[in-house]
């Protein structure tokens, strides 16, 4: 190696010195708040018993269910197919908006479930989010 | 060293160390499927195959990028420096296996090309959390793919050595854009602490191995001579150099290597013509010179590579008073022949060292 090219070699680094902990500290800053559930989950039988309102659409069927009380309420997603985006988020409320809150991930069909917070005004939102796209895919209303 | 050109450069050596490269990359891939199969069983096979290869191709950048100041912080890491292209160009096969099973997922349903919409899909450029980090991983891509391409001696020896090595350092632009692809994207979609963590513990050890071994270069390239001589240069004692080996000097604006052959001193540029190899840290194989790098071989005593090779490096005149070695830094047009200076051993008559030389 040439004496320009060694001294080239200390300058980079010496820069990503600053410039790496510099993008590690804010990309982790970055992160949004943890989702209320597992992100990725899928199971067959940790739904609530009620059905309240569903919600059927070509690729999916959702349900707000409850338990016997109506004190609990929970989101199904059933994924009839894969989603064409899938990259998919479930928020209540909307992303990136005051009271939206992530709710988890929707990747492979099957059923999925998510806890429901009851305790804003009006009807209950759930936004599908595109995360690559940054786009709202799908939004779904309950009325309480 | 080769007289012409071949598509691959295999010997025996390469070999093997290209079978640790797949066993490796095997190994690695069958452990993180299977792992993320028992952890994770509804992962779809995409979703599987762009993780898997993903962090396969960052695992091996960062192997890759310390090569460099490992062998110069201690030269039995030279072998890995050596086979370290063949390792790229793994890199860059598995970087874009990932990348095209991304594109496939994340845009080949839209309404636009993929390729346009790895673009334009997510314009947020003002925020730190939504930032279209893919488009760094694709850029970073397109790097590695020129790299990969102009991998061979062919395009070296085309481009010129500065040209080549110019495009080559433009693995560290690609290195920082995969770190910014992985901590504004990945780790914004995936939870785990496990990203972040592997990624600093990495870019650390990175900046820790370069600092250091920048560090050693300056201070070596930076040691004053101040005992002038008529032009020559006091640099060290004959006992300081082993035989077949050399030590360098850097007395103006570049290194020097002395090496210590046959009952002679020998002095040539340190630059090798291939990739700006360090000679001095070569030694003499079968009568030669010997770069460390890529095994580019030079004649001692006059700086040119051996026939069918035209490569040459600039000569210098040597001196020794006492045990002293005196150098003189202004060279030689490149291949010039120098008589080389010949070591005077205590209880040799001058005779006998002259007989022992020849």
């Amino acid at each position: 190696m040439i004496k320009p090219l060694r001294k080239r070699h200390l300058q980079i680094w010496s820069l990503f010195l600053v410039l790496l902990p510099f993008i590690i500290v804010f990309g982790t800053r970055a992160v949004p708040k943890p989702a209320t559930g597992i992100l990725l989950q899928q199971s067959s039988n940790k739904w609530l018993p009620l059905i309240l309102q569903s919600a059927d659409k070509v690729p999916y069927t959702i349900h707000l269910r409850s338990s016997i009380d109506t004190s609990v309420l929970q989101l199904q997603w059933i994924s009839k197919t894969a989603l064409t985006s899938p990259s998919a988020l479930i928020y209540q409320g909307y992303p990136g908006q005051p009271g939206g809150q992530l709710l988890g991930r929707i990747e492979a069909m099957g059923s999925y479930q998510f806890p429901v917070k009851t305790d804003g005004a009006g009807p209950l939102t759930f936004v599908l989010y595109d995360l690559i796209r940054k786009q709202n895919i799908d939004t779904i209303k309950f009325d309480k | 060293m080769s007289a012409s050109y071949v598509a691959v450069g295999w010997n025996r050596q390469k070999k093997i160390y290209d079978s640790f490269i797949v066993i490796g990359c095997v190994l690695y891939l069958g452990i993180f499927i299977s792992f993320n199969l028992i952890y994770n069983p509804q992962i779809t096979a995409e979703t599987l195959m762009i993780r898997s290869t993903s962090t396969l191709a960052v695992l091996l950048l960062h192997i890759i990028l310390s090569i460099g100041p490992l062998c110069r912080l201690n030269k039995k890491f030279l072998p890995l420096l050596y086979n370290r292209r063949h390792l790229g160009v793994t890199m860059f096969f598995i970087a874009a296996v990932h990348s095209i099973f991304s594109i496939i997922q994340f845009h080949s349903l839209g309404n636009v090309s993929p390729l346009v919409s790895v673009f334009t899909s997510n314009t947020n450029y003002q925020s730190w959390a939504a930032f279209p980090f893919q488009a760094f991983g694709f850029i970073a891509l397109i790097i590695f793919l020129l790299m990969a391409i102009t991998s061979h001696d062919f395009w070296l020896h085309n481009l010129s050595p500065k040209v080549w090595k110019t495009l080559h350092m433009f693995v560290y632009l690609a290195y920082l854009l995969i770190v910014m692809h992985v901590m504004l994207g990945v780790i914004q979609y995936e939870t785990s602490p496990v990203f972040v963590i592997l990624i600093a513990v990495g870019s650390a050890t990175l900046v820790m191995l370069h600092l250091l071994a920048g560090n050693k270069e300056v201070k070596a390239d930076n040691k004053k001579y101040e005992l002038v001589k008529g032009g020559f240069v006091k640099v060290c004692e004959v006992q300081d150099i082993m035989e077949d080996k050399a030590r360098m000097f850097c007395i103006d604006t570049e290194r020097i290597a002395v090496f210590k052959t046959q009952g002679r001193l020998f002095t040539v540029n340190n630059v090798c013509k291939h990739q700006n190899g360090p000679l001095g840290e070569g030694k003499i194989l079968d009568g030669c010179i010997t770069c460390p790098w890529h095994g580019y071989q030079y004649l001692p005593h006059n700086g040119s590579s051996p026939p069918p090779f035209k490569e040459k490096v600039s000569t210098y005149d040597v001196i020794i008073d006492g045990s002293a070695v005196w150098v003189n830094p202004k060279p030689y047009a490149e291949g010039t022949e120098r008589p080389g200076a010949v070591i005077h051993y205590a209880g040799e008559t001058k005779q006998q060292t002259e007989m022992a030389a020849v």
